[in-house]
């Protein structure tokens, strides 16, 4: 697996020699840079607005600055105090797919990889299929399905659909097929059995995927809003994307605090994606979805 | 590791090779498929059967249940508000997923042929993903207003008349493109870009020499070996804008959009059965979208799955 | 690649990870099973609203302020946003046997609440224990909690459709009497006005939220002024929609744009700010947004809403208490529920000054109501109130206003004529009156 950042200087095409296509190069700078800041404009903007007195937000012709810079829309938005709830419950409820999903997905996918069972063909069939269903189009069965466990309206009615993940297996079971069987067959003459094989061996060395399910199923299950938004009707559990949306039509006309409650709902996961690019980004390309 | 495969499987061949055929594995398999597997039939499988099930009726989300037949189906097949709403989704991904591919690699194309700050774009270009729907609804929708906000107040400071993005029809529709390739992009730049650095530079430099210019090498090598990235991700996005549903509805507050232009079929789906509570009538729509994404899916796999056995550069 | 070292790490991390998950989820079943901690002599009540910006602040002090003054209260509030989302979720909560002690309830909601044995009866005997007889409120709310011949619900005001009108602007078109807007009734009066506003100040003249409900509001307001009868009978079967007073209705709503006084195609909020940073002269509206215009420091008024053709109307709703049934619920909760409905109807005065008319008759007709401008300025309009017709798809937020709103906007927007709108409208109507009742 090469890494994106250090084969950067590697790839692209070559210019041939004594071309003299110097303005090239400038060129791409020039639309690339222009692009990167209309692409910025939106983030820009509501971090703008929010620092902005809320009387201010609806003059026209628009300003970047308003009279003053000022935090009061922030300290009202967190002093209503259900954004710092939004917080814990997105964060618990993440927490617990992601660490499901990685536990059940790797497992599941270490079996198909290593082992013959009965039911195997059959098996990767429905993983296959499982690629394919739209879960919007099953929110009604699902929560019909809550409703009789008496699951609406808890963390498990959250968590549980969110569990299997058939993409994720298909992302393991592809980093386990690529790892050679010598290692496992010594462990096996060592007298190890296969769960202490999968444990010792395999999970280590798939660190890499691991991490790359991992974000990519702590983003998914971060920002997901349908599902959490069918499911819960009790404010105390509503996942940071359900109460931002019922922020959107109950304000007046205070934009300013609409976007600070914004900026506060997009921060976290933000803030961990600057500081973790190279890996995030690493992981989406680890996850051999690009062929 | 090479040392110690080397030795490992000198080790092996001398005694008996313990093979995965273990008559303990079958046992085992259902131990490590087991979890996943319960969850999958149980939040998977089962709905899309209780869904058909449920179809057959005429069943109230908070009443009773008579049997219907195939009543429920008769009606889709001739509510012109299905079919309105089938066609909105087909519309939002046509528009859509030539952009969210075409414009994800030709950013990758650029960006990979530049040595600095590939940081700076990769953050730009990216960091919306990371943004739940609603903070990305939230931010479009106080950039789209009349007015004060910031588009049409830029358009009447150039002299442009203002557009009414949400409100027209047609114009709402593409409104909602724009914010879903803008909040999306990114997903498809990053695996394009990673497709693009897996191609060796000594294929650029050995085409160079023989006097290829920039163009026929992007013709020639680079197109060609992205070829069966390029499939995945067009498959990815049709299926994955077919379940469009979050933005549209968020940015319509709820409505079906002006003269009912952006209501796509799981917002129908999700109307009728939570706020007319007829889930009977949602689960037959429910099963036929779902046979339609599953075709769609087909196809498209099927077309990558030939495409990718063309990746073979001729000289 | 890292050999064992990388995976003893390995280890280490993800065993963090997974047991750091398992504590978070034994946090979140503890918090979800044991709930509060709280006991005693208090009584709990739940009570579920849909108030947010203004409104929703409001409420909350009032229930802060009901807490401090009664020591045996205990309310727990749970907002939840407004429209279908609300009601689909409170439905579900009756049906699924873990409803609130009390829920703020539209009245045009009621039919499809109540027939479906849904809610407590709240029988004579149970009112007058807490003071809240039937002939203690305004007539057409308290009527407006009855199903089938039993009352259901308690009012706590009546929120008619108003115009705001900014006082300044309307000064320098001489459109002031007194420091009150002069009638504008007749057919053209507000037109005529918004185009003298037009003229004087270049500010243009009148604006609603086009894209949601309000389109609606106005159209039943000018359709019952007409004489309309009631569009929908027989709790949402028949339809009695008079054509004739349904496009002359229309007809008057395009002509704000073919007068080339109107806003633009707006939001809700959008045409809040539209009024509040002075770019129309009047609005029309619900009267809920009074303090958010104080808060601007806007000079405005309010006033009911003009009669422009037969009779005076104006749309409006109340927002009513029920008690959801709810098998498990022990009588003193029953009572400590009643005992809370009535302390918040005693809290009516700090309610109206959001806006609102209140419907308990003590406060209505107190002198301290009657001093707050411009809040009882349009107390008048609660002697020819409309509300929304009666049926399981129709009422505040519901289906109808939002179809309705789709279906009239293309007609404000003068993109469409009122025929092929009152086209739409109707081909809705009969779709949704022959569809099986889920109630």
């Amino acid at each position: 697996m090469t890494t994106i950042v250090a084969r950067r200087a590697a790839s692209g095409l070559v210019e041939g020699p004594g071309r003299g296509r110097g303005w090239v190069r400038p060129l791409i700078y020039a639309v690339l840079v222009t692009l990167s800041l209309i692409w910025i404009v939106p983030i820009l903007w509501a971090v703008a607005t929010s620092l902005k007195p809320d009387a201010e937000t609806t003059i026209a012709p628009v300003s970047w600055r308003g009279s003053t810079a000022t935090l009061d829309a922030y300290r009202v938005a967190l002093e209503q105090g259900n954004i710092l709830k939004w917080y814990f419950n997105s964060l618990v409820t993440a927490s617990v797919i992601t660490a499901g999903t990685v536990v059940t997905a790797s497992m599941a996918a270490f079996a198909f990889s290593r082992m013959r069972f009965q039911g195997r063909g059959l098996m990767q069939w429905m993983l296959l299929a499982g690629l394919i269903v739209p879960f919007q189009a099953l929110i009604v069965p699902l929560f019909m399905q809550m409703k009789a466990f008496g699951l609406a309206d808890s963390y498990w009615g959250i968590i549980l659909p969110q569990l299997a993940s058939p993409i994720a297996v298909l992302v393991y079971k592809r980093a386990f097929d690529a790892v050679p069987r010598e290692l496992e067959e010594s462990a096996l003459v060592d007298g190890a059995s296969m769960w202490r094989v999968y444990r010792l061996i395999w999970m280590p060395l798939s660190r890499a995927t691991t991490a790359a399910v991992a974000i990519f199923t702590f983003v998914i299950a971060w920002n997901n809003f349908f599902w959490p938004f069918v499911v819960t009707s009790a404010g105390t559990l509503f996942t940071i994307p359900v109460g931002l949306a019922t922020v959107q039509t109950s304000y007046g006309a205070l934009y300013a605090q609409q976007m600070a409650l914004a900026v506060l709902g997009a921060l976290p996961l933000l803030i961990a994606f600057v500081l973790f690019q190279r890996q995030i980004v690493q992981g989406i390309a680890n996850t051999g979805l690009k062929g | 590791m090479a040392t110690a495969a080397e030795s490992l499987s000198r080790a092996a061949s001398r005694t008996r090779t313990r093979s995965a055929r273990d008559p303990r594995s079958g046992r085992l398999a259902l131990v490590f498929t087991g979890p996943f597997f319960v969850l999958f039939v149980a939040f998977l499988f089962w709905p899309v059967v209780s869904a058909l099930w449920t179809s057959f009726f005429d069943d109230s989300l908070v009443g009773s249940a008579t049997w219907a037949g195939l009543d429920n189906y008769r009606e889709l097949v001739e509510d012109p508000n299905f079919w309105a709403a089938m066609w909105h989704t087909a519309l939002f991904t046509i528009l859509s997923v030539p952009p969210l591919v075409l414009l994800a690699l030709g950013l990758a194309l650029l960006v990979s042929r530049v040595t600095r700050m590939q940081w700076l774009f990769r953050l730009a270009f990216f960091a919306p993903y990371v943004l739940p729907v609603s903070v990305v609804v939230l931010i479009w929708n106080w950039m789209y207003q009349p007015g004060f906000g910031l588009i049409n107040s830029y358009l009447t400071s150039l002299g442009f008349a203002e557009v009414n993005w949400l409100g027209q029809p047609g114009v709402a529709m593409v409104s909602a493109v724009i914010v879903t390739v803008w909040w999306t992009l990114g997903f498809n730049f990053v695996l394009f870009l990673a497709g693009l650095q897996e191609i060796p530079r000594e294929l650029y430099e050995a085409a160079a020499t023989d006097g290829a210019k920039p163009g026929q090498q992007l013709r020639r090598i680079t197109l060609p070996l992205l070829s069966s990235t390029t499939l995945l991700v067009t498959t990815l996005q049709i299926i994955h804008s077919l379940k469009i549903f979050d933005q549209i509805y968020l940015l319509q507050l709820g409505t079906p959009g002006p003269e009912n232009s952006t209501r796509v079929a799981i917002q129908y789906i999700y109307e009728a059965g939570f706020t007319q509570y007829r889930i009977g009538y949602a689960s037959a729509m429910s099963f036929v979208f779902f046979l339609v994404i599953i075709a769609v899916a087909l196809i498209s796999m099927r077309l990558v799955r030939r495409a990718g056995t063309k990746t073979v550069v001729s000289p | 690649m890292q050999g064992e070292r990388g995976a003893r790490r390995g280890l280490t991390r993800r065993e963090a990870l997974v047991g750091g998950a398992a504590l978070g989820a034994a946090a979140a079943l503890g918090v979800t099973v044991t709930g509060s901690p709280f006991g005693g002599a208090t009584q709990t009540v739940t009570f579920w609203h849909l108030f947010g910006g203004g409104d929703g602040e409001r409420l909350t002090g009032i229930l802060a302020d009901i807490d401090a003054e009664h020591a045996d209260s205990d309310v727990r509030e749970l907002i939840l946003p407004w429209g279908n989302p609300y009601y689909t979720k409170l439905a579900l909560a009756a049906v699924g046997g873990s409803p609130p002690d009390v829920a703020v309830v539209h009245a045009t909601r009621l039919p499809s609440f109540a027939p479906a044995g849904l809610l407590e009866e709240l029988t004579p005997e149970l009112l007058a224990r807490h003071g809240l007889e039937g002939d203690r409120f305004l007539e057409q709310p308290w009527k407006s909690g009855q199903s089938g011949g039993k009352q259901y619900a308690i009012p706590l005001d009546t929120h008619p459709f108003v115009l705001y009108y900014n006082t300044e602007l309307c000064e320098k078109a001489g459109l002031m009497e007194g420091g009150k807007l002069k009638p504008l009734d007749g057919e053209t009066a507000l037109l005529d006005a918004c185009e003298a506003v037009k003229q004087e100040t270049g500010v243009s003249g009148l604006v609603f939220e086009t894209r949601g409900v309000t389109p609606w509001r106005i159209f039943l307001t000018l359709y019952t002024q007409l004489g309309g009868p009631p569009i929908i009978a027989a709790g949402g079967e028949r339809i009695d929609l008079d054509d004739d007073a349904a496009i002359r209705a229309l007809e008057w709503l395009a002509e704000p744009n073919k007068r080339g006084v109107a806003a633009p195609d707006v939001d809700y909020q959008g045409s809040v700010a539209f009024f509040g940073n002075q770019s129309a002269a009047f609005a029309l509206n619900g009267e809920w947004e009074v303090t958010t215009y104080q808060a601007l420091d806007l000079p405005f008024g309010m006033r009911t809403v003009p009669t422009f053709f037969d009779e005076p109307a104006t749309q409006a709703d109340s927002h009513t208490f029920v008690i959801p049934r709810d098998p498990d619920r022990s009588p003193e909760r029953l009572e400590a529920a009643m005992a809370f409905i009535s302390r918040l109807v005693g809290k009516g005065l700090n309610w109206a000054e959001g806006g609102h008319v209140p419907a308990f008759r003590e406060v209505f007709e107190s002198e301290e109501y009657r001093k707050l401008s411009p809040q009882s300025d349009y107390a008048s309009a609660v002697e020819n109130l409309v509300f929304d017709p009666l049926a399981w798809y129709s009422g505040s937020g519901s289906n109808l206003e939002t179809n309705a709103g789709a279906a009239f906007k293309p007609v404000v927007a003068g993109t469409q004529s009122p025929r092929q709108g009152l086209a739409t409208f109707r081909e809705y109507l009969d779709r949704m009156s022959t569809t099986r009742k889920p109630v």
